[in-house]
C-alpha cells in the first residue's frame, strides 16, 4: 500500500467514524406550549406528567439536509431511541395579595419546577460503532432540573377576545446525569437562563391561542462529552412558538402548533479528543469501518464521501500502520436551527385532569458539524511530528448540537392535586 | 364507617416487580380502592451475596464461576404514585363507564455495588483493552427504571359509590417499563435494565373470612432488546420473557394492625448473550513465541433460563387516618441463574487482525458455566422492605360523597 493510498484510507475512515448522533431532547421539548399553557390558572398546586418517546432515524446536517443515522455504514433500521419522562409541579397564587406593592398585589404569580428522567440509546450497529472509540452509546437517568417563576399580566377583553400576557424566567440547573464518555446524555452539564414573554388568548370561547418568545442564555460546558463533540462554548438560542387549539366540547380539544429555534452565532468546540481506542490503525480498520455492514467486497461507500478502499488493501494489514491524534480545537459550527409542527388532542376530565396525546414533526433544521484536524503519526500519541494531517467533518452531538429530523410522540397527564 | 373506608383506601398497591429490588406483594393490591390519589414510598435492602446457580443449587457467592466470594449489595428507594378513578361516566362509554380503573407510576433510586472476586477482576487493568475488560467499574447508583401501568377492574368495582363491601375483585393490569434507570455499560450490577418491557397481568382479590384479605395474580412480561448489554456483554442482550405470579394472605389482628404471608416468583425464558467480550473465568492464552492472546468466539449464546420462588411475611400498621406503614421480609426458596458455555479462540501473534496474512487462529477450548450478569443473576439472599403510604383521599378531584366502600 502506498502512503498516499493509506492516507486516503484514513481520511475516509475519519469521515465515517462518527455517526450522526441525535440530540438529547430537553429544552426544545420542555417549553413547547400546550392548550392554555399561558392562560391565567386558578390558584392551586398542579402536577403534570409527560412522557415523550422518539425513534430518531435522521438528523439535519450543517446544510439543512436530512442525514440517515449512521448512513451509509450501518444497515437501515438502527436508530437513536429516546424516552423522556417529565415531572412538573406548578404553583399559582399571589404572595403579595395582602401587601401594598403595586401591580404585584393584584397579579398572580407562578413558579414551576420540572424534573425529568430519560433513556437515550443508540441501537444495533450504531452502538457497536461507538465502542470503537471507547465511548458509550447511550445514557439513562435524571435529566437537568428546570425552575421558573413568573407573573401574569392583566386580563384584557375586546369583543369576543379574552387575552392575557405573562413574563417568566427559567433557570436550567445542570444536575442531570452526564457521562463524558457517552454519545448521548440526559443531562447537559451547562447552565441556561431563559427569560420569556408569552400570551394566551381565547376567541369566542372556542379558539385558544398560546404563544411565546424566549431567549436562552447558555453557559459554557467545561467537560464536553463524547470525545469533545459536545460544544464547550454553547451559542445562545432564541425560541418562538405558537399553539392554536379548538374546543369541540368541555372535554375535547384539538390543537396544532409551530415552534422555531435558532442559535445566535456558532457553537464552539475546544476540547476534541475523539479517537479510535485501539491503535495503531491498519488499512483493515479502514475497510472494517467503511465497508462493514454494507458489503465485504469493497467499493461500497455508497456516497461520495471520499475514495473507496479496495479489499486487496485491507488484506495486507501488516504494513503502513498509523496513529491518529485529533487537534483539540477550537472549531466552530454554523449554529443550529430547528422548526417543529405539532398536533394533538386533549381530554379534560372534571376540570382537574387533562390527558393529551401529541405528535411533533420536524419541518426543517440545521445541525452542527465541524471539520476536525487529525494528525497522522508514526508514534503513539503523536510524540513525534506528524507525517501528515487529515480533516474529517464530524457531527456535534447531544442537546446543543444535534437536531433531530424524526418525529416524536408525547403523552401528557395534568392533575390538579388540591382544588382551589 | 369513615375510618374503615379510609383504612381501605390506604391499602398499598404495588403490583409489579421492578428491577431494582423485586417489589414485595402487598395486601389489597388487587382491591378496587375508592377513587383517589395514593402515594407510597418504599425502601429495601438486599445483601445479594448468594445466588442459585444454573443447577438450582444455592451458592454462597453471587458469582459461582469465580473463586472467592462476590456480592452485589443493593439499597433501593421507590416512589409509587397510584390513582384509582372512574372514566367516561357521563358519556356512558361501554366497559369503561361501568367500572373503576387505575393508573400507576413507579420510579425508584438504587445504589448497587460489586464486591469481592468480581470487583477484583474489574479493577485488574492488565486485561486486554481490546476486550473492554480494562475499564470495568464496580459501582452504579441512581434512578431506576420508570414503570407506567393502566388497569381496569373486570369485576368487583361496579356501583362503587354505593357498594358497602367488596367480597371479590378481578383486575387486569397492563404496563410498560421504560429503561430510564442508570445503567453502566461497564458495571455488572445496575439500577436499570436498559431495556423496555411490557407486561400484562390478572389480579384477584377475595375476602375469604372476616378480617382476611387474599390477593393473587399472575402475568407475563416481554422484554425488548438491550442495545448496550453490560459488563463486556455478559448481561443478556435479549432477556428471556418472564411469567410471574404472586399470592398473599393478610389477617387483621387489631383495628390498626394487619399481618400477612406471601409467596411470589417468576420463571424466565432463555436469555441470549450476543458476542461476549470476555469471561472472568477464562483460562490464560497459551505460552507461545511470538506471544498469543485469546478472545471469545463471536456468536449468540443462550442460558437455560432463570427462575425464582420467594416466601415472606408482612406487618402493616395504620398511623392516623391517612398513613400506612408496612414492614416486609422476603426469603428466596429456590431459583436458577443464567449460565452459558463460551468457546474461545487463540490468536497468534497477539492482537493481530483476524483473517489477515500471518494471523493464526486456533480453537481455544470452551469456558464452562460463564455467569450471565444483570437479570441473569437470581439471588438467594433475603430482602427487607419498609413501606409508607399516604392517601390524598378527600383532597383529590373526585368527590367522596356517598361512598361506602370498605
Amino acid at each position: 500500500m502506498t502512503t498516499t493510498k493509506a492516507y486516503a484510507a484514513m481520511r475516509t475512515l475519519l469521515a465515517t467514524l462518527l455517526l450522526s448522533f441525535a440530540a438529547s431532547a430537553n429544552a426544545g421539548i420542555v417549553f413547547t406550549p400546550h392548550v392554555s399553557e399561558y392562560g391565567i390558572l386558578p390558584a392551586g398546586m398542579y402536577a403534570e406528567y409527560t412522557l415523550i418517546g422518539t425513534e430518531i432515524e435522521a438528523i439535519y446536517d450543517k446544510n439543512g439536509d436530512k442525514v440517515r443515522l449512521g448512513a451509509p455504514f450501518v444497515p437501515v433500521g438502527d436508530s437513536t431511541d429516546a424516552v423522556l419522562g417529565l415531572f412538573k409541579a406548578l404553583w399559582v397564587g399571589n404572595v403579595f395579595r395582602d401587601s401594598d406593592i403595586p401591580y404585584l398585589n393584584n397579579h398572580a404569580q407562578f413558579c414551576r419546577a420540572i424534573g425529568s428522567v430519560g433513556y437515550q440509546q443508540n441501537t444495533g450497529a450504531i452502538a457497536n460503532r461507538v465502542r470503537l472509540f471507547n465511548q458509550r452509546p447511550g445514557s439513562n437517568g435524571f435529566g437537568d432540573l428546570f425552575g421558573l417563576c413568573g407573573i401574569y399580566g392583566s386580563e384584557h377583553r375586546l369583543g369576543p377576545i379574552k387575552a392575557n400576557g405573562l413574563f417568566a424566567t427559567t433557570v436550567k440547573f445542570p444536575i442531570g446525569r452526564y457521562d463524558t464518555r457517552a454519545a448521548l446524555n440526559t443531562g447537559t452539564n451547562y447552565w441556561s437562563v431563559i427569560p420569556q414573554l408569552a400570551f394566551h388568548a381565547e376567541v369566542y370561547g372556542r379558539f385558544y391561542i398560546d404563544g411565546t418568545v424566549a431567549y436562552q442564555y447558555n453557559g459554557d460546558n467545561d467537560k464536553p462529552a463524547f470525545g469533545g463533540l459536545t460544544p464547550t462554548r454553547i451559542a445562545d438560542l432564541y425560541n418562538a412558538e405558537i399553539n392554536v387549539a379548538y374546543k369541540f366540547s368541555e372535554h375535547w380539544f384539538a390543537d396544532v402548533g409551530y415552534s422555531f429555534r435558532e442559535t445566535l452565532g456558532p457553537n464552539k468546540y475546544d476540547k476534541v479528543t475523539i479517537n479510535f481506542e485501539d491503535q495503531p490503525l491498519s488499512p483493515q480498520s479502514a475497510c472494517d469501518n467503511t465497508n462493514n455492514g454494507i458489503s465485504n467486497t469493497g467499493n461500497m461507500l455508497g456516497i461520495a464521501l471520499g475514495p473507496t478502499v479496495p479489499q486487496q488493501l485491507c488484506d495486507n494489514p501488516g504494513t503502513d500502520q498509523f496513529y491518529l491524534n485529533p487537534r483539540a480545537g477550537p472549531y466552530a459550527d454554523n449554529g443550529v436551527m430547528g422548526t417543529l409542527l405539532t398536533a394533538g388532542v386533549s381530554y379534560v376530565y372534571r376540570a382537574s385532569t387533562v390527558v393529551q396525546a401529541r405528535v411533533a414533526k420536524p419541518i426543517a433544521g440545521r445541525g452542527s458539524q465541524i471539520d476536525v484536524v487529525f494528525d497522522v503519526c508514526a508514534t503513539e500519541g503523536c510524540t513525534t511530528p506528524p507525517t501528515s494531517q487529515v480533516t474529517s467533518r464530524l457531527f456535534g452531538v447531544q442537546e446543543a448540537a444535534a437536531v433531530s429530523a424524526s418525529p416524536y410522540f408525547e403523552l401528557r397527564l395534568v392533575h390538579l392535586f388540591w382544588a382551589p | 364507617m369513615r375510618r374503615t373506608r379510609i383504612y381501605w383506601s390506604a391499602l398499598a398497591l404495588v403490583a409489579s416487580p421492578v428491577w431494582a429490588g423485586d417489589a414485595v406483594p402487598q395486601l389489597g393490591r388487587n382491591l378496587p380502592l375508592y377513587p383517589a390519589f395514593y402515594a407510597e414510598a418504599t425502601a429495601s435492602v438486599d445483601s445479594r451475596d448468594k445466588v442459585f446457580d444454573a443447577a438450582g443449587k444455592e451458592r454462597d457467592t453471587a458469582q459461582p464461576s469465580l473463586p472467592g466470594k462476590t456480592s452485589f449489595p443493593e439499597q433501593c428507594a421507590e416512589a409509587n404514585l397510584i390513582w384509582t378513578f372512574p372514566m367516561f361516566e357521563a358519556a356512558k362509554v361501554p366497559f369503561f363507564a361501568s367500572r373503576l380503573h387505575t393508573a400507576r407510576i413507579h420510579l425508584g433510586y438504587a445504589q448497587t455495588k460489586t464486591k469481592g472476586a468480581l470487583a477484583d477482576f474489574a479493577r485488574d487493568t492488565s486485561d486486554d483493552s481490546r476486550t473492554q475488560a480494562d475499564s470495568l467499574e464496580t459501582k452504579s447508583s441512581g434512578v431506576s427504571d420508570l414503570t407506567l401501568e393502566f388497569g381496569s377492574w373486570l369485576a368487583g368495582s361496579g356501583n362503587w359509590r354505593e357498594r358497602k363491601d367488596t367480597p371479590y375483585a378481578l383486575l387486569l393490569l397492563n404496563g410498560v417499563t421504560l429503561p430510564t434507570g442508570i445503567y453502566g455499560r461497564d458495571t455488572p450490577a445496575n439500577p436499570g435494565r436498559n431495556t423496555t418491557s411490557f407486561h400484562s397481568q390478572l389480579g384477584l382479590y377475595a375476602r375469604p373470612w372476616a378480617g382476611a384479605h387474599l390477593d393473587a395474580g399472575a402475568g407475563y412480561r416481554v422484554y425488548l432488546k438491550n442495545q448496550d448489554a453490560a459488563f463486556g456483554l455478559l448481561a443478556p442482550a435479549n432477556q428471556g420473557n418472564d411469567f410471574f405470579w404472586d399470592v398473599s394472605l393478610a389477617q387483621r389482628l387489631a383495628p390498626s394492625l394487619y399481618v400477612g404471608a406471601f409467596a411470589d416468583g417468576r420463571i424466565g425464558e432463555k436469555n441470549a448473550y450476543e458476542n461476549p467480550r470476555f469471561a472472568p473465568n477464562a483460562a490464560p492464552p497459551p505460552t507461545t513465541t511470538p506471544p498469543s492472546d485469546n478472545y471469545p468466539r463471536p456468536g449468540l449464546y443462550y442460558d437455560d433460563g432463570t427462575r425464582l420462588t420467594r416466601v415472606g411475611a408482612s406487618a402493616y400498621g395504620f398511623i392516623g387516618q391517612r398513613w400506612k406503614l408496612g414492614l416486609h421480609y422476603a426469603m428466596p426458596l429456590s431459583g436458577k441463574s443464567g449460565e452459558f458455555d463460551l468457546p474461545y479462540n487463540n490468536r497468534q501473534p497477539a492482537g493481530c487482525t483476524v483473517g489477515a496474512t500471518g494471523c493464526m487462529v486456533t480453537d481455544g477450548g470452551t469456558v464452562q458455566n460463564v455467569d450471565g450478569q444483570g437479570p441473569a443473576r437470581v439471588f438467594a439472599s433475603a430482602q427487607f422492605t419498609l413501606s409508607l403510604q399516604f392517601n390524598f383521599g378527600q383532597g383529590d378531584s373526585y368527590t367522596c360523597i356517598g361512598c361506602r366502600q370498605q
